[in-house]
Order: structure tokens, then C-alpha cells, then sequence
């Protein structure tokens, strides 16, 4: 094991990796991401963006629980040990979705 | 605006693939999305309407993708069966209340080919044909965005946070 790998396992703990699923409504595609659950959500959303949607984050891009469709944007400073505990999306199954015009 | 078709050919083999690829990812079966081809240009998308109190209702949705690829698909609600676009006052238009600000259904709006129904959002084609101007961030973008976007802010649309059920002919009335 490499130092990196040892300094990302010090900041993550040694738990076991969670399944994080992201729906791109967009698109139909389904990423899976594992994170810990001493990561903070923006960490897994940074990655979201850089790796898998492969784009900036724009101001009306959407993030939701896909059970009950709450917003995760607004919980991007917890850890996911902390989101979970709070009894958000315990499937932490999400949903994307970029900006949308009409009416 | 006058949208220039897209090579039929090409638009079928897009709509197929991408309709191919949304399917294989299992979501649209586990939120009771079906679909039916009539022609490949035109698919029957069946979504279920689910009301507050857990009332599930289908709704039919033809669409059609002449301009598909670079444009979305063209998207209006239907009469089971006949497939004939729903009237004002028909069962089958949804009530929706509180509708997002990205969203809206018009029975009956003026469009270049006359009086029709108007699905109104930035990925369904008819929003582009009736002088709307999305955003930068809203606008249909080729290979960002696929049917599956336009089916899945429908199924958003038809849920408990704003669906409340059938049209009803004397309320339309």
C-alpha cells in the first residue's frame, strides 16, 4: 500500500465502501460510486460531476433522493455516516437531472 | 422557429438506441414505464399517474421523433388504443397543481400546425415551435440529453408531488 493509498484510508476510516447508485435522468444512464461513510457528500458529488457526468456543475442542476425526491444538494457538508443517521435515503439511491425550460 | 427533419432513417435508429439503452438499465421497469412501437418513428410510452393517496392511473404518451437527435422528441397525451392526441376535458389529461416552473400542459394552444395540445417543457419539440426561449442550461442538448430525459420529467411530472388525477369532463366544462 502507497502512501496515498494509506493517507485516503486514514481519511476514510477502514469501513467497508458504500454503494452510492445515481440515476442520470438525463440520459437513462446509472452510475454506481462507492463512498465511505466518513466522506462528506460533496466529495461524492465532485466525483459525480468529474467522472461519470463528465461536466461542471450548473446552478440548476438537480440532485434527488430517487425515494421522496428530497433535495442532497442541501446536505453537501455532511458525511454520509451523518446523512444516513439523519434517516436521509437510507437506499442512497439518487437522481439527476439537469436544468429544464417550459411553462 | 421551423425545426428541419432529420433523416428518417437516422432518427429511428437514435430513438431505437437510445430508447434500447434507457431500457437496459432496468429503471423504467421498476417506475412502471412501458412502451409500445407503432412505426419507428412513433412509440406509445405508458406512465403511470400516482396520486398523493397512492392511486396509480396510466397515461398514454405518443412520441414522435421526425427531429429526433437534435431536437426532442414531439410528446402529447393520448387516448388509449386509438392513440388520437386526448381533447380538453378527456380522462386522459392529467390534473397537475403546483406544477414546477419548467413545466406546463395546455389542452388546447396554438400551434403552427393549429389548435393542439401543447406539452410544455424544453424536451419535448413543441416547446421549441411556439416561441419559447430556453435558457442556456434548459436548451435540448444532442448526446447530454435523450428521450430518456424527456420521459423521465414526465414521470417527475405524473408523481405525488403534483399529480392529482383525471381530467373530468364537467370540471373542464
Amino acid at each position: 500500500m502507497n502512501e496515498t493509498q494509506q493517507a485516503n484510508e486514514q481519511e476514510e476510516g477502514t469501513e467497508p465502501h458504500l454503494e452510492l447508485t445515481v440515476h442520470n435522468e438525463d440520459d437513462g444512464e446509472s452510475y454506481t460510486l462507492h463512498v465511505t461513510r466518513a466522506e462528506k457528500l460533496a466529495r461524492a458529488i465532485d466525483r459525480l460531476y468529474e467522472h461519470k457526468l463528465h461536466r461542471e456543475r450548473r446552478p440548476d442542476d438537480r440532485l434527488r433522493c430517487e425515494s421522496g425526491g428530497e433535495d442532497v444538494f442541501q446536505f453537501e457538508e455532511l458525511t454520509f455516516k451523518e446523512y444516513i443517521e439523519a434517516g436521509h435515503c437510507p437506499a442512497l439511491e439518487w437522481l439527476f437531472a439537469g436544468g429544464t425550460g417550459g411553462a | 422557429m421551423e425545426l428541419t427533419e432529420v433523416d428518417p432513417e437516422v432518427a429511428a435508429a437514435t430513438l431505437a438506441a437510445d430508447l434500447a439503452s434507457y431500457w437496459s438499465k432496468g429503471l423504467p421497469e421498476l417506475r412502471g414505464i412501458t412502451r409500445l412501437r407503432l412505426h419507428p418513428l412513433t412509440e406509445i410510452i405508458g406512465i403511470p399517474g400516482r396520486r398523493p393517496d397512492g392511486t396509480l392511473d396510466p397515461y398514454h404518451l405518443k412520441i414522435e421523433a421526425n427531429h429526433y437527435g437534435p431536437h426532442p422528441v414531439r410528446v402529447r397525451f393520448v387516448e388509449p388504443l386509438t392513440w388520437a392526441v386526448a381533447q380538453p376535458g378527456s380522462p386522459w389529461l392529467p390534473v397537475i397543481e403546483n406544477a414546477p416552473p419548467w413545466f406546463g400542459l395546455h389542452p388546447l394552444y396554438d400551434l403552427p400546425d393549429g389548435p393542439g395540445q401543447l406539452v410544455c417543457f424544453s424536451f419535448s419539440l413543441d416547446y421549441y415551435t411556439t416561441n419559447h426561449t430556453p435558457g442556456p442550461t434548459e436548451i435540448w442538448r444532442q448526446g447530454e440529453r435523450t428521450v430518456a430525459a424527456t420521459i423521465n420529467r414526465l414521470y417527475e411530472i405524473l408523481g405525488p408531488q403534483y399529480y392529482r388525477g383525471r381530467t373530468e369532463l364537467e370540471a373542464a366544462a
